[in-house]
């Protein structure tokens, strides 16, 4: 071990420098606590979507489910007198609302539930009497049952499509504490199909069977019935968020990356500034590994007190990203509660992991590199610049190479996230390399200029600059990483949101859009009145109507979200298509020959126009030909476009689900408006009835939601490259006491000083903002189209937003003259003779 | 037999566990017997005309009723069955005033048990179904006639007898077409049968005291064509037991004579029986004369105790008093114990006077 | 020589870079030092005189030539065991006192013992011989900045005898010091490494300080010579 005396001079070292040290932990800390946070939302998230599903799910290995209707009870009740061996049990399922917050209805019957689900044990003896006779009988989850202060006996209101509904808890199901579900409410399958309102259907027959017992099935099952692993849906379903959540990890990793680069930066300095101490160790006889343990030692102390911080304060940043995480779920995927903070141990672990190891990446070069230069250049200042300045060729190379490497990566990611994600490293790391090289190119650049301007302080602060390029070289890096990564994110959103108003504006090609306010169903969305139509085609200004179903149907890859629409006659035009479609491609959407599908339906299954897809209709499997691949950035989980005609027809379904209205050009907007607002408050349903701009201006609201916690997550890589900006600004002028003493000594004011370093500190904001711009832009581009098409599907165009930029350099150019302020201060109240006895 | 419907209920109430504490038993018989569970029932408080076919199906305004087949067989080559046929039925509320558009909305709850006793092998096989009515997952019909509980059925042919039971299960299987020789006779006081003092306290009850059976049986893979004899036993009501009743001892007896016996105790908590019990003396032409305590003497001989520990009379001493005749009821297999949901003791005996096998039976015994 | 040789230096050369000329700094240096010997090196600034007692201490490496201390030539040596063996024979005393700033004086003192091994109640008792030696006996709680540049060489001084090296490399130590301050430095140095009976090399471009010591070398234009011997 390290010797005791080695250790305290390194303490020591701390102890004086503490302000350095307390922010290196700072760094640190943000970084683990970002990366933690996500972590512990993500597996919260992921958490309760597995018990959820677990719970709900049981033992059942597979599912019967057929189209948006469900299945017709007598099914079941066939299956049961044909071939009662098998385990069955079946399933209502349906969507509720409980003081706002969804919850999903889960429908049992008890008596066939025993080999599957454990819900509706409980040891009260009458319990199950109750669950089967009280026509308004619910079980809620304990967990749930405490988080909403709700007791048994007591009455609940249920929102069920847009109506309220008065049920009574009969019981609680789960423990309070554990392994919770929640946003679940449990009721007999008599109850759910009243209040659903679906009686003789089912949403799905769930079996537990052997392998011979499939095949039976499958040969006894009818046309239109589908047969589904109930494992291999569940991943299905826990798939569409991950891409999501691996994004959101990613971006926490960034933080991590900048907190390593402030970890390197600080240990650079710090070694750097004892560079002597340890020549004199090693010349008496100090090993080089003893001095490298040492300084390894001292930095993973660091960096575990800013591990066990950042945990601490990741878990307390983690209550508060989990709901956003949950809310953005809740609004791209699927329908999932999550109140309950998992403090999974895995993560926690990982998160300790990745702080101490980034700690250990980040410090042993510096340390390594204090280990090797020869004990005799301990007199020799010099001998540390000519090294640093000899390494910049090295450095840039391997810059160079991890480019190249990030570029390749980028091209070949092909669809796979993770290299996706490695090339964004890559490039970040190769860029961050190639930094040094630039500063006295930069430096040399602005010289002049800055020379006219400020004169002799001028010449002094950019020479400093770059006389010291073993100091600021890595700060500037990091400096640079820091502000490329707001540019990057800032990009991408706005790139993101622009795309998705342009799109809204061409496919919102209706002047006024009317749909039902909450479905009960999972599989379809609520329907409209069924006279509705008609009744505004007669209203005075009306040209014509579109009409549209969404509903989700089975194919051989899952659930698909279908949408059958009747098109108006300029509906067509909502339509941009990506690449050629078919010849003749609206006449033949009218036949129903063939189907249009989004883009990111079509970059998930592989498809291209003119490839087949197969959909399960009542009447069994019936295969399309895709037609054209639209742009659509309403789901990334991708869309299906049929006629409805054709639907209604094939589907037996004739609902309509929104219905789009189209004014004569003389029409009045808002007379119109207040007139149809006038029809639909007759209707039993709530019905929701929006101008196109409101719907405009809602939908951006919503893609604002959803993307907040990218939002705050840039904001929180913001916070630790500010931290990373002011310590590396502080430790440079700090390290420079001595010859801002003999500045003074020689004559230089106090004012003069402090207007030298607040030139320099600035100079360098400015240095690396400007070499943060390209690298910014780069990771925007990968971002946006390696990224999230690997991600989601969805291409489109980059736009660079000047006020990301802006952004960026303002808030650089604060953060560094913050970080000159104090060491300026400092220097003009400190007597220069003082400073000059300092070792 | 009385109630092991009702003992069945509270088990479904309870939540199924596989054995269940006889203390909970009664604690729950006494709750269901309460005015409050059988309010708006139907009750077997009179005397009523009985109708047939329409008596034959469900009468669900009564809360329990059931179909009650047993019966002794042998093969061509004499081998010897018994077996054993029910569904029962049980309203968990009285059936709504207009109907429902659920149909898992009636109330309605259904179970069927099976065995078959194989004495040669020393075999009991025993099983059980249990499921809601719902949307046709058991129940009755009339015209023709069906009681179903999922793929386990009676049913009627286009005559109306001979009636067909088909039972399939993975282990076993019955398939037997079932006549009666002697005609359908009413227990108690015109099918009107006084389980306990309180006016309602009784089922209508009537039964087939002998069905000529012909049919298959499939135990473990392997058919046997059998013949024999079956009783039917059919009873419907809504309470029946008192709090103080804990259990019965029921016999149904076919003699070679071509007379027939049912005789029932009912015990009380210490063990003895109460003026309730009773009984049927039927002979060949469906003449009745009802037997009163006094008229039968029952004492158990010896014991066999079941895996779970408990000790059942599997041999009798059956004294008729009036005739001062003395039978012995025996067992043909001791394991005859129905380990479902909940248990009890039923299976085929052997009736002898004298050391001569003089009829056959079933027994069933509970609340040991 | 009564006194078998510790030290031997054989045909030492070694050369800088300069342009595209190298100049030859070493150039064939012979040097045998024996046990409890002192010698001084005698040279300007830049005659290569700090780079050969680098070349003894083995944290500098010669182009050609050989050097062997206690038998064992240091440069076949690999770096761990080189550091090992300066960490065991041979104490430094610079120009620049290259004391730790964040230890105090104590703790310097001791840092070559604790390297070696000795247990905290040794090093305790040896420090404190040490720093009463060199007149210190009572800053033992002191940081380096905390005393005068006399006080610091002579901290210094005491770090390098604490362990009992074979060798005492000095490398100006009188060079930072005024003359009387020198002078009592030297002393001590001196008084210590003859009463230990230590070898002692002092590298020094002072004859007043290289007069003291049992033989003197000049090092000229890469050559060293025995002074008072005739220059080739």
């Amino acid at each position: 071990m390290v010797g005791s005396r080695l250790l305290r001079a390194g303490f020591r070292h701390q102890r004086r420098h503490s302000w350095q040290t307390l922010l290196a932990i700072l760094g640190i800390m943000l970084g683990v606590a970002i990366v933690m946070a996500v972590g512990l939302a993500n597996q919260s998230a992921s958490r309760a979507f597995e018990i959820t599903m677990e719970q709900i799910s049981g033992q059942v290995t597979h599912q019967i489910v057929a189209g948006p209707d469900g299945i017709p009870e007598s099914l079941y009740t066939s299956l049961r007198l044909t071939l009662p061996t098998i385990k069955s049990a079946p399933v209502v399922e349906g969507l509720v609302r409980v003081r706002k917050e969804q919850f999903t209805l889960l429908g049992l019957d008890p008596l066939s539930e025993q080999p599957f689900r454990n819900l509706t044990l409980s040891p009260a003896p009458d319990l199950l009497n109750r669950l089967l006779t009280q026509p308004d009988g619910v079980l809620i989850s304990a967990y749930t049952a405490r988080r909403l202060d709700l007791a048994i006996d007591k009455p609940l209101t249920l929102e069920i499509a847009g109506k309220q509904t008065d049920t009574t808890i009969i019981a609680q199901y789960g423990a309070e504490q554990g392994a919770a579900l929640d946003g679940v409410l449990v009721a007999d399958i008599a109850v759910a199909q009243t209040l659903l309102q679906t009686f003789g259907q089912l949403t799905r027959i769930d079996l537990i069977l052997t392998e011979q017992e499939v095949h039976q099935l499958q040969q006894w099952l009818p046309k239109g019935m589908r047969l589904i692993e109930t494992r291999q849906r569940t991943a299905t379903m826990a798939d569409m968020s991950k891409a999501f959540q691996t994004n959101l990890t990613a971006m926490s990793l960034l933080a991590l990356l900048v907190g390593g680069f402030l970890i390197y930066n600080t240990a650079t300095f710090s070694v750097l500034q004892r560079r002597r101490q340890f020549g004199i160790m090693r010349l008496i006889g100090a090993t080089r590994g003893e001095v490298f343990r040492l300084i390894l030692f001292e930095q993973m102390l660091i960096g575990l007190i800013g591990t066990l911080l950042g945990m601490g304060a990741g878990i307390l940043l983690a209550r508060e990203l989990l709901w956003l995480v949950t809310r953005t779920i809740n609004d791209l995927y699927y329908t999932l509660t999550v109140t309950r903070l998992d403090l999974a141990p895995g993560i926690l672990i990982t998160g300790m992991l990745l702080g101490l190891i980034t700690t250990l990446l980040a410090s042993a070069p510096p340390a390594w590199e204090a280990t090797r230069s020869r004990p005799q250049s301990v007199n020799r200042r010099s001998v540390i610049e000519r090294q640093s300045h000899r390494a910049i060729p090295w450095l840039f190379v391997t810059g160079l190479i991890m480019l190249a490497a990030g570029l390749w990566l980028a091209t070949h990611s092909d669809r796979n996230l993770l290299l996706g994600f490695t090339a964004l490293f890559c490039f970040i790391v190769g860029y961050c390399l190639l930094v040094p090289a630039f500063v006295p190119l930069l430096s040399r650049l602005l010289n002049h200029p800055i020379k006219r301007l400020f004169g002799t302080i001028g010449r002094l602060a950019t020479r400093g600059i770059e006389a010291t390029l073993s100091r600021t070289g890595p700060a500037i890096a990091a400096l640079t990483l820091a502000i490329a990564a707001t540019i990057g994110m800032g990009i991408m959103v706005d790139s993101f949101r622009a795309t998705v108003g342009q799109w809204l504006n061409q496919t919102l090609q209706g002047d006024i859009y009317i749909s039902a306010t909450d479905s009960r169903s999972k599989q379809a969305s609520a329907p409209l009145p069924e006279h509705l139509p008609e009744t505004l085609l007669k209203l005075q200004g009306v040209r014509e109507i579109s009409t549209g179903r969404h509903v989700t149907v089975e194919s051989d890859s899952g659930p698909i979200n279908l949408l059958a629409i009747g098109l108006s006659s300029t509906s067509y035009q909502g339509f941009n298509f990506k690449g050629e479609t078919l010849p003749a491609l609206w006449q033949q959407f009218a036949t129903g020959n063939l189907v249009l599908v989004s883009e990111p339906y079509a970059y998930h299954n592989q498809l291209q126009v003119g490839d087949p897809l197969t959909l399960l209709t009542p009447k069994g499997d019936q295969t399309f030909k895709v037609g054209g691949i639209f742009f659509d950035y309403g789901s990334d989980r991708g869309l299906v476009v049929l006629p409805r005609t054709f639907y209604a027809e094939r589907w037996q379904d004739s609902q309509v689900t929104t219905l789009g209205v189209y004014l004569k050009p003389d029409a009045a907007l808002d007379q119109l408006l207040s007139e149809i607002k006038s029809i639909t408050a007759q209707s039993e349903q709530p019905l929701t009835v929006r101008a196109n701009q409101e719907i405009l201006s809602h939908s951006l609201e919503i893609f604002d939601r959803t993307f907040t916690i990218t939002r705050v997550l840039r904001l929180l890589v913001i916070a630790v490259a500010f931290v990373g900006i002011l310590s590396a600004m502080l430790a440079l002028q700090l390290e420079r006491a001595k010859e801002h003493a003999i500045l003074r000594a020689t004559g230089l004011t106090p004012g003069q000083l402090f207007g030298q370093i607040t030139l320099q500190t600035l100079l360098m904001g400015v240095m690396a903002a400007l070499l943060a711009i390209p690298l910014g832009w780069l990771m925007a581009e990968i971002l946006i189209h390696v990224i999230n098409l690997s991600a989601f599907g969805w291409s489109m165009p980059s736009q660079l937003s000047p006020a990301v930029l802006l952004e960026a350099v303002l808030f650089a150019l604060i953060a560094s003259l913050l970080a000159g302020l104090y060491p300026s201060l400092r220097m003009g109240r400190t007597r220069p003779a003082l400073a000059l006895r300092e070792e | 037999m009385p109630s092991i419907p009702l003992l069945l209920l509270l088990l479904l109430l309870t939540g199924c566990q596989e054995s269940v504490d006889p203390v909970q038993q009664t604690f729950s018989a006494t709750q269901l017997l309460s005015n409050s569970e059988i309010e708006g029932f139907s009750r077997a408080d009179h005397i009523r005309p009985f109708r047939f076919p329409e008596d034959h199906a469900a009468h669900p305004d009564y809360r329990n009723e059931w179909w009650y087949f047993t019966g002794n067989l042998n093969d061509q080559a004499g081998r010897r069955f018994g077996y054993q046929v029910t569904f029962f039925r049980f309203a968990l509320k009285p059936p709504p005033a207009t109907e429902h558009p659920s149909s898992w909305a009636n109330n309605q709850v259904w179970m069927a048990h099976v065995a078959i006793t194989d004495p040669q092998e020393k075999r009991h096989m025993a099983e059980e179904k249990r499921v809601r009515e719902g949307p046709g997952l058991a129940g009755t019909t009339l015209n023709p006639l069906k009681v179903w509980v999922e793929n386990w059925q009676l049913t009627e042919s286009t005559k109306g007898f001979p009636w067909h039971v088909q039972i399939n299960t993975q282990k076993m299987g019955i398939d037997l077409e079932l006549t009666p020789t002697v005609g359908l006779v009413l227990q108690g006081d015109k099918g009107l049968s006084q389980k306990s003092a309180a006016s309602g306290n009784a089922s209508y009850y009537y039964s087939y005291p002998r069905l000529k059976s012909q049919g298959t049986i499939t135990l473990a893979g392997t058919t046997y064509q059998v013949t024999g004899e079956s009783w039917f036993d059919r009873e419907w009501g809504t309470s029946a037991l008192s709090s103080e009743q804990t259990g019965w001892d029921w016999f149904s007896l076919q003699f070679n004579s071509g007379e027939s016996l049912m005789f029932y105790h009912l015990r009380d908590q210490q063990g003895k029986a109460d003026t309730f019990s009773g009984g049927t003396w039927i002979d060949s032409k469906a003449k009745t004369a009802r037997l009163s305590l006094d008229d039968v003497e029952l004492t158990p001989v010896s014991w066999w105790e079941s895996p779970a520990g408990i000790r059942y009379p599997t041999e009798w001493k059956m004294q008729l008093v009036p005739e001062n005749r003395t039978l012995i009821v025996r067992a043909v297999l001791d394991k005859q114990e129905m380990d479902l949901s909940v248990r009890y003791w039923e299976g085929a005996v052997d009736v002898l006077e004298q050391g001569r096998t003089i009829g056959r039976g079933y027994l069933e015994m509970t609340g040991y | 020589m009564q006194n078998k040789p510790l030290l031997v230096v054989e045909d030492l050369y070694h050369s800088y870079q300069e342009g595209g000329d190298s100049r030859p700094i070493l150039n064939g240096i012979n040097l045998q030092v024996a046990e409890h010997e002192c010698i001084a090196l005698l040279g300007r600034s830049g005659s290569g005189k700090s780079t050969l007692l680098n070349m003894l201490a083995g944290i500098d490496t010669p182009q050609d030539g050989r050097i062997t201390i206690m038998g064992q030539n240091i440069h076949e040596l690999s770096e761990l065991d080189r550091t090992l063996l300066r960490r065991r024979h041979i104490g430094f005393v610079y120009q620049f006192f290259n004391l730790i700033p964040t230890l105090t004086i104590a703790e310097n003192v001791g840092l070559p013992l604790e390297l070696n091994g000795y247990n905290e109640r040794d090093i305790r008792k040896l420090v404190g011989l040490l720093l009463s030696d060199v007149g210190l006996g009572d800053r033992w709680n002191a940081y380096p900045d905390q005393l005068s540049g006399g006080e610091q060489q002579r901290i210094a001084i005491a770090r390098a005898l604490i362990h009992n090296p074979s060798i005492i490399l000095a490398d100006e130590p009188t060079g930072n010091l005024d003359a009387e301050t020198g002078e009592h430095t030297l002393r001590i140095l001196l008084g210590l490494s003859r009463q230990l009976k230590r070898t002692l090399i002092i590298v020094t471009h002072s004859f007043e300080v290289a007069e003291k010591a049992d033989r003197i070398f000049t090092l000229n234009d890469g050559v060293l010579n025995r002074e008072g011997e005739p220059h080739w």
